[in-house]
């Protein structure tokens, strides 16, 4: 028999706390430089090196590095686009984009607040697609690299004041525009004779099919628009410039929200699934759509049933339509992290997703169908052609369909309404 | 059974062996990330993050955490599901074992769950998912004579966890089994039947009685990495679970995943909590597993079974029917459980050769190979590094356990080093590897190949090690005795004879590495900086779009790496059977 498993079992435990000290000790370093977390890191740094330089030497610069560029990866669309603009990028400029797909942006935010944790400058991402919430994350952890959109030779043709500020925070030219994207709603004609082109028709809809209606769970990003449109439709139309700028306190909240948690408590008893399991995203309901467990859903692509009719994804009996009131519209932007490794490459490589030939590519309904940011009507003949060439399919929205969007709330609205409904709704 | 026998003298001597080398840098191995992590938990939990502006230890984390909505609901879902499919799980385990191992049904079954041994559990979950659910393929099997244009409202997945409790057993049944088997491999189980069949004892008899408690004893282990996997499993939960009330680890990868950064502190005491309910329900386990087989043995030795050949006549005729009818039942639901978990496979194979697939048609409307070309022309580099890594990992596995076991000579009981080994599968993933890396990068390294390698260890050693710990220590030491009297020095008895004759639990305790390699996101994610892209990763990419074909070919890439090194493993030659008592 083994008799010396006892002084073994010391000695293991007398390892981990040793390591343990040790650890305290390693990690005890970096977090002695940190950096204050406050809103407004990253303004007043010093000039960036590159700042300085000619866009010329940027270019001779970048040749030759590799950049990791993270971005979405759960669209086929998206990802053999990037595979072939990644293909340009390394003909025309001898750089070498690596696409890291990601599920979730958040986590590449994590992995920059680790490294930055850990007092590290030599990040590992180049390069983010990235807007909204975790934007803001970013920005406010000073990890978030700039000015630089106006050095871009291609930032000439955006369209006037597009970029300026992401829900409500000012950008400070630290992400570029990449696209634009308007909230779209998406029906089966062969289950419903009419649309229903409001909140408050939706609601109708789901009394006549009970358990034939739902909305992504918040705070997912879908989920929680869903919630900021059901909210700017639901109030009286006077109260809406009070979304503009942050609540002045909990009453305020409490009594300009009230619509909202009335229409949601007079929903959810209806929504598919009694509401225990919601999508996970716009994703996942286009899924429950298709298989007609639900009737209707939502996307950010205006071009998604375009697309996604041609692709066989969606049954052809499905259509696009819009709310009466017009929907919420933003921008998804690239951004460059601080601790970048590769800032030069990261530059020519978003100079490139904002060209008119990459933009045009992109806005494609056959391919992506996502809107571009660019002032078509200002552009050089030459450059405009490929937009004239675009294709209509079946299923495309029109830009007169589409309407002026509406614009985001201010943020506190967004933090302020994920909280209230997991207060409400998750118990 | 065998005794156990130090090769060596008890004294500790400090000189460094490179046995003692070996050891302790195993341990280092394991310990340093796994006390790395914890630290990188510690701290937040007591409020500290002076990144993100917490410098002073507080209880701010443990408010935020108890104040979460529907905490309660978590706690309760994590215990249905974990505790339930655990049991579901040994459930079936023990059916196999009396009514199925070792007859020519068993061994077609085995055959049949290879490729769910194999497979991903998020494959299997999304596989069982398009199965069972409402515009599932059953529910239009069963309304194809009605025209029904839409598909029926019932609770799949239900608010309640039973769908997930279920589909967790569903793809752990076959890893407990796999461990029985090789237990079973390792027991003179001809002798003790033949034995018995002597003393007048039937088969059935025997296995309930005999072989079972013996069988349990040795998956002991296995079964408590079922139980933490259960408790702190992430994918598989938000796929069949509900949403809105979530299982505590899908809570926890939630807060981790908010973009308010802060979300993180709740989230590191989420995270120890979880750790202190997996650690708390283990205990129970052992202590009430440990109870049942005394009763067992109690009743066993209180009620001596009616010997086959002293009765004759209607009573003893009806007892044997009724037992060949329990036998029967079993049969039949293992039969259930096998065809599910494989239609499950056949719709994903059938989903990814789908171009439209839409309810209510019985099978895909357009056929089309394009998802496979897509994804083939987007995941070559993810296969390449999976298989790699996998191989690479499940290598290093296997040697480091039986480096270790050589040196150790364990017995398969809880000691210190294996509770040391063990922590990895105890600690949700998520939280732990987040600390892991924050250590990690403070060390100076940079993410890529070398942490992902060091993290897909921390999870293939300690499986490796549970499918070997029982082959080894059941293995008959007299041949070694016998092969070191005639001459050969301890490493040459080792690998001509040991290793030898064990060949067959080694390549499985290798396949179980890979798969278990295959299969891992967070470590690969994490520790990866995203530079290691596997089929994993890309899968669950891909799994968040829009897109079911592209989902299910990911789902068929993931699944058939493992299947194919299972087959292997299979053809491997089981050495001889040891047996002590030769007739």
């Amino acid at each position: 028999m083994k008799t010396d498993h006892l002084p073994s079992r010391r000695r293991a435990l007398a390892l981990m706390g040793g390591s343990l000290l040790v650890i305290a000790g390693v990690s005890a370093s970096p977090w002695a430089t940190s950096i204050a977390y406050a809103a407004d890191a990253g303004k007043g740094k010093a000039v960036p090196e590159l700042a300085a330089l000619e866009w010329k030497a940027i270019t001779e610069k970048a040749r030759g590095q590799r950049i990791d560029f993270h971005a979405w990866g759960g669209s086929e669309a998206t990802n053999s686009y990037l595979r072939d603009q990644a293909r340009i990028a390394a003909q025309r400029h001898g750089i070498e984009v690596r696409h890291v797909k990601i599920a979730d942006t958040a986590e590449s935010v994590s992995t920059l607040l680790a490294e930055k944790a850990a007092g590290r400058s030599d990040g590992s991402i180049d390069a983010i697609w990235i807007n909204g919430e975790n934007f803001r994350a970013l920005k406010q952890a000073g990890l978030a690299w700039g000015p630089f959109v106006s050095r871009l030779p291609n930032s000439e043709y955006l369209l006037k004041g597009i970029g300026s500020r992401d829900f409500g925070l000012a950008t400070d030219g630290m992400e570029a525009p990449w696209g634009r994207a308007q909230l779209i709603f998406m029906y089966d004609t062969a289950l419903l004779k009419a649309p229903p082109r409001s909140m408050s028709a939706l609601l109708e809809v789901a009394r006549e099919n009970p358990g034939r209606v739902t909305y992504p769970q918040p705070p997912s990003f879908h989920g929680t628009t869903f919630l900021k449109q059901a909210l700017i439709e639901l109030i009286p139309v006077e109260q809406r410039n009070v979304l503009a700028t942050s609540f002045v306190d909990d009453t305020q909240f409490a009594r300009i929200t009230a619509p909202l948690w009335r229409y949601l408590d007079a929903l959810h008893p209806l929504m598919w699934a009694q509401g225990e399991r919601q999508p996970a995203g716009a994703e996942e309901q286009m899924k429950l759509l298709a298989q007609r467990s639900v009737w209707i859903a939502l996307s950010f692509v205006s071009q998604e049933v375009a697309n996604g009719r041609k692709e066989g994804r969606l049954p052809p009996t499905i259509e696009p339509y819009i709310h009466d009131g017009g929907t919420l519209g933003n921008v998804h932007y690239l951004a460059i992290p601080a601790t970048a490794q590769h800032k030069a490459a990261a530059l020519v490589w978003i100079n490139q997703l904002m060209s008119a030939p990459a933009q045009a590519a992109k806005a494609d309904p056959s391919r992506w169908g996502d809107e571009t940011v660019l002032d078509v009507a200002r552009l050089p003949d030459e450059k405009r052609q490929a937009f004239d060439e675009l294709p209509s399919l079946a299923g495309s929205m029109s830009p007169e369909a589409l309407g002026t969007p509406l614009s985001e709330p201010h943020p506190s609205w967004t933090d302020a309404l994920e909280a209230e409904w997991a207060r409400r709704y998750r118990n | 059974m065998t005794g156990r026998r130090r090769t060596e003298s008890g004294a500790v001597s400090l000189s460094l062996t490179p046995a003692r080398v070996l050891r302790w840098g195993v341990l280092l191995l394991l310990l340093g990330p796994t006390a790395l992590g914890l630290a990188g938990l510690v701290a937040p939990a007591f409020g500290l993050w002076p990144t993100l502006g917490f410098e002073h230890v507080s209880d701010v984390a443990w408010q935020r955490w108890w104040a979460l909505p529907g905490l309660a609901d978590g706690f309760r879902l994590t215990l249905i599901s974990g505790v339930g499919g655990t049991l579901l799980a040994i459930l079936l385990t023990l059916g196999w074992l009396t009514a199925a191992a070792g007859t020519a049904f068993g061994e077609r079954l085995e055959r049949l769950l290879a490729p769910v041994l194999a497979m991903p559990h998020l494959a299997l979950a999304l596989g069982l998912l398009w199965l069972a659910a409402p515009s599932g393929v059953l529910m239009r099997l069963l309304l194809a004579p009605f025209e029904v244009l839409v598909p029926p409202q019932f609770p799949l997945p239900d608010a309640h966890g039973i769908t997930l409790a279920i589909g967790l057993a569903l793809k752990e049944a076959p890893f407990l089994m796999l461990m029985a088997q090789t237990a079973l491999s390792r027991l003179p189980v001809r002798a003790q039947l033949q034995a018995g069949q002597a003393l007048g004892y039937s088969i059935p008899q025997l296995r309930w009685r005999i072989l079972m408690p013996q069988v349990i004893r040795a998956i002991a282990l296995p079964i408590g990495a079922v139980l933490a996997y259960s408790l702190a499993v992430v994918d598989v939960a938000q796929v069949l679970g509900p949403t809105r009330t979530p299982t505590l680890a899908v809570r926890l990868v939630e807060l981790w995943r908010d973009s308010d950064p802060t979300a993180r502190l709740p989230a590191s005491v989420g995270a120890l909590v979880l750790a202190l309910l997996v650690i708390v329900m283990m205990a129970l386990g052992a202590a009430l597993g440990r109870q049942l087989l005394r009763w067992h043995r109690d009743w066993t030795l209180d009620n001596p079974p009616a010997r086959a050949c002293e009765v004759s006549g209607p009573a003893s005729v009806a007892r044997g029917a009724k037992s060949e009818s329990i036998s029967r039942i079993i049969r039949i639901m293992l039969g259930i459980v096998t065809v599910t978990s494989l239609l499950a496979f056949a719709v994903i194979a059938l989903q990814s050769l789908a171009r439209s697939w839409f309810f209510p048609s019985l099978l895909p409307t357009r056929w089309g190979l394009e998802s496979w070309q897509q994804a083939l022309a987007g995941l070559g580099d993810a296969f390449t590094n999976s298989l790699w890594l996998a191989v690479l990992v499940a290598t290093l596995s296997v040697i480091l356990s039986v480096a270790v076991f050589e040196r150790e000579r364990e017995s398969g009981r809880l000691r210190g080093f294996v509770v040391c080994l063990y922590l990895p599968l105890l600690l949700p993933q998520a939280s732990f590897l987040f600390g892991f890396q924050v250590g990690w990068l403070s060390l100076g390294a940079s993410p890529g190949w070398p942490g992902v390698v060091i993290g897909h260890l921390l999870f293939t050693l300690p499986y490796a090690w549970l499918t070997l710990a029982g082959p080894w220590a059941r293995f008959d030491v007299r041949l070694e005795q016998a092969a070191r009297l005639l001459g050969s020095s301890r490493l040459e008895a080792l690998i001509g004879i040991r290793l030898r004759l064990m060949l067959r639990p080694l390549a499985i305790s290798w396949a179980v590495a890979f798969a278990v390699s295959i299969a891992q996101y967070v470590p690969t994610v994490v520790l990866g900086g995203g530079r290691v892209p596997t089929l994993t990763t890309e899968t669950l990419a891909l799994a968040t779009g829009a897109d079911p074909r592209l989902t299910a070919v990911a789902a068929c890439l993931q699944a058939c790496l493992p299947l194919l090194i299972f087959l292997l493993a299979r053809w491997v030659p089981a050495g001889r059977a040891v047996v002590p008592t030769r007739g």
